[in-house]
């Protein structure tokens, strides 16, 4: 087990930076998830960690140790690989063997090891065979045997799950924290389904274009993103979010969107809005969820008319697509009362909307 | 279907007629390798006075007698095909992998893929002059070493194509494991392209095997190979010894298809590697 400093690290390829100036700091037994779109540097930032990356600028710290200094081969590190990279010239045995045969461990203390762990991750029946004969599946339980067995300070994974098939990624989810729970060890995980990353880890990181956009627990950067991207990419259905220009008419601002349609600012979100002068366009965000339909709740929450355009099903609730002028907002339909075609009202609560510079794509305001 | 079969049958065909022509005029005596009456199919007499021949010089019956038998020639093909065959497979392979995965000497692909633009006899006057000049002429060291440096470009592009195929995080786990560059090389990259090593390295020996030209301008005596022996057969007063060179062909032919069966397994995998994605 051990903790990690990720210290300004910076990481280019010639004239391409894929890791932008990045800080995180993981405690100790942390289970860490870096989220992004693919492309985004995470996996180059695990690489980095594992060491089969140079750090450009910056520096990693385990417990304080700069890793720089740190052969690759003595920094115990488990890492499993998108594609698993199984041995598949070695059996199922040599496989789990290998990284203590490597660190020269004692011959029957291999052997109890390799066959606990090929027990707790159900594969014992599969120890003599070769290792290409196994299915996607256990190839995925043997990829993370094979990296636990050593026992490393620290666990990365790089996108683990993709390769799998639905079922088998909920269940490898939920072992997944179970063997981290068992094994207490340090863990980043690369991914970029949010799902995973929401109900796995402990902290998210989001990085975008090799840039570390927000850090911190899964809740907080739900409820509260600190900018545009972050409010895009987590959560399902998406964030509303809906650009336009700022303009102020007698007393009263509203937000021009580019659709054509505005939106009379009022509340909590007015205020954020007006927090920044300078701040011209603005992004307004809001969840599918929190707009409703009916009465008007509180006076400050903000009307809209629009026209019903599509209902879908998910679940148990229906998701309208509210068409205003060129703008469409997405909306649960929660209490089943729409038509395809209705013209109808809908609020959006001002408490729950979010207001982001479109430039700089900074929140303005704050929870 | 039945196309299908005609032309797997006439490519046998082809390719197997004059094995078969070969195998029975080993087998024939000197009366039946050319008549007036036509050839045979099979010998009508069968007999191995021909192996004999060139096994001892002479044989019962024949007249002629040769001064100089097949084991010499064979022993030196042996030699130079088999230390030929090391120098390329070993040089080729390392190189192949420092420029495939250290992405070391971009350039050295197509530099060395010069040696083969040139037809051989245009290199070889200043080769004989450097051989003679480091007396390297009519030894097995000398021959040994030109087979390895004309095969050398073969077997890099072979095994480059085979490295490219190995996917990196192979070597990644392994390294991460603890393995330093050489071992991860040694104890998982190697073995993966095993198929491909075995396939290079048969491909690398029937060309150094089959060599005529370099054999015949870097040999006087010592160190002649098979293929410029088997030019030597003739015979003032029997002209070609066509039984002799057919029976010489048969034992040339051994050590190829020896070879080929003992990697038969991985012959397979190693031709059609790269068409299997995991």
């Amino acid at each position: 087990m051990s903790s990690i400093q990720i210290q300004n690290v910076t990481k280019r390829f010639g004239d391409f930076t894929a890791v932008d100036d990045i800080s995180i700091d993981i405690e100790e037994g942390e289970f860490v998830a870096l989220l992004g779109p693919s492309g985004c540097g995470k996996t180059t930032t695990m690489n980095m960690i594992a060491g089969l990356e140079d750090v450009t600028e910056g520096a990693i710290r385990f417990d304080g140790q700069d890793l720089s200094r740190i052969r690759i081969q003595d920094r115990n590190i488990g890492f499993v690989f998108q594609n698993y990279a199984i041995f598949t010239h070695l059996s199922v045995y040599k496989n789990l063997s290998y990284g203590l045969e490597v660190k020269k461990v004692d011959r029957s203390e291999i052997d109890r090891r390799v066959r606990a762990m090929a027990d707790r991750m159900s594969i014992a029946h599969r120890l003599d065979q070769p290792a290409s004969s196994l299915s996607v599946n256990e190839m995925q339980k043997l990829a993370i045997g094979r990296s636990a067995i050593v026992e490393p300070r620290i666990f990365l994974l790089d996108e683990p799950l993709s390769n799998l098939d639905a079922g088998f990624r909920a269940y490898m989810r939920a072992e997944l924290k179970v063997l981290q729970h068992e094994f207490g060890q340090t863990m980043i995980y690369v991914t970029h389904d949010q799902i995973e990353a929401m109900s796995l880890a402990d902290k998210i990181a989001i990085i975008d274009q090799g840039k570390l956009m927000q850090y911190g627990a899964p809740l907080d950067i739900y409820n509260d993103p600190q900018n545009r991207f972050v409010a895009n990419f987590v959560g399902s259905p998406r964030m509303n979010l809906v650009d336009g220009e700022l303009r102020e008419e007698r007393g009263e601002l509203h937000l021009m969107l580019h659709g054509g349609a505005e939106i009379p600012l009022a509340g909590k979100v007015r205020a954020d809005f007006t927090s920044d002068a300078r701040v011209h366009s603005g992004s307004f965000g809001i969840r599918p969820q929190d707009i409703y339909f009916g009465d008007q709740r509180c006076p400050t929450d903000i009307t809209m008319h629009g026209k019903v355009e599509v209902l879908e099903r998910v679940g148990p609730k229906r998701l309208a697509y509210l068409q205003v002028q060129e703008t469409m907002f997405l909306a649960f339909d929660d209490q089943a009362q729409l038509e395809v075609g209705d013209d109808v009202p809908f609020f959006l609560p001002s408490d729950a909307s979010m207001a982001f510079d479109l430039d700089s794509g900074r929140r303005l305001g704050g929870r | 279907m039945a196309l299908k079969y005609f032309f797997v049958l006439l490519a046998c065909a082809v390719v197997l007629y004059p094995l078969l022509w070969m195998v029975t005029m080993a087998f024939k005596p000197h009366p039946e390798w050319t008549t007036v009456a036509g050839l045979t199919w099979f010998p009508e007499n069968p007999t191995l006075q021909n192996f004999e021949f060139i096994f001892f010089g002479r044989a019962e019956g024949l007249v002629v007698s040769l001064d100089r038998t097949i084991v010499g020639p064979l022993i030196a093909s042996l030699v130079t095909s088999i230390m030929g065959t090391l120098v390329a497979v070993v040089c080729g392979t390392l190189s192949s992998y420092a420029v495939v995965r250290f992405g070391l000497a971009q350039s050295l692909p197509l530099s060395v893929l010069q040696l083969r633009l040139f037809p051989p006899l245009a290199v070889m006057i200043p080769v004989m002059v450097m051989w003679s000049f480091l007396g390297a002429v009519d030894t097995w060291w000398g021959l040994s070493l030109i087979y390895g440096i004309v095969t050398l470009p073969f077997a890099f592009w072979l095994m480059k194509t085979f490295f490219e195929e190995v996917p990196v995080e192979i070597e990644d786990a392994a390294r991460v494991a603890g393995c330093s560059y050489w071992r991860v090389f040694y104890r998982i990259t190697l073995p993966i392209v095993k198929p491909g090593l075995a396939t290079c390295a048969l491909f690398v020996f029937i060309l150094n095997w089959s060599d005529y030209l370099l054999a015949l301008l870097l040999t006087q005596r010592d160190w002649v190979t098979l293929p410029v022996y088997m030019a030597t057969l003739t015979s003032a007063m029997g002209g070609q010894m066509y039984g002799m060179k057919a029976a010489l062909g048969v034992i040339a032919a051994i050590p190829p298809v020896i070879f080929g069966l003992m990697i038969q397994k991985h012959l397979v995998r190693g031709l059609t590697f790269g068409a299997l994605k995991q």
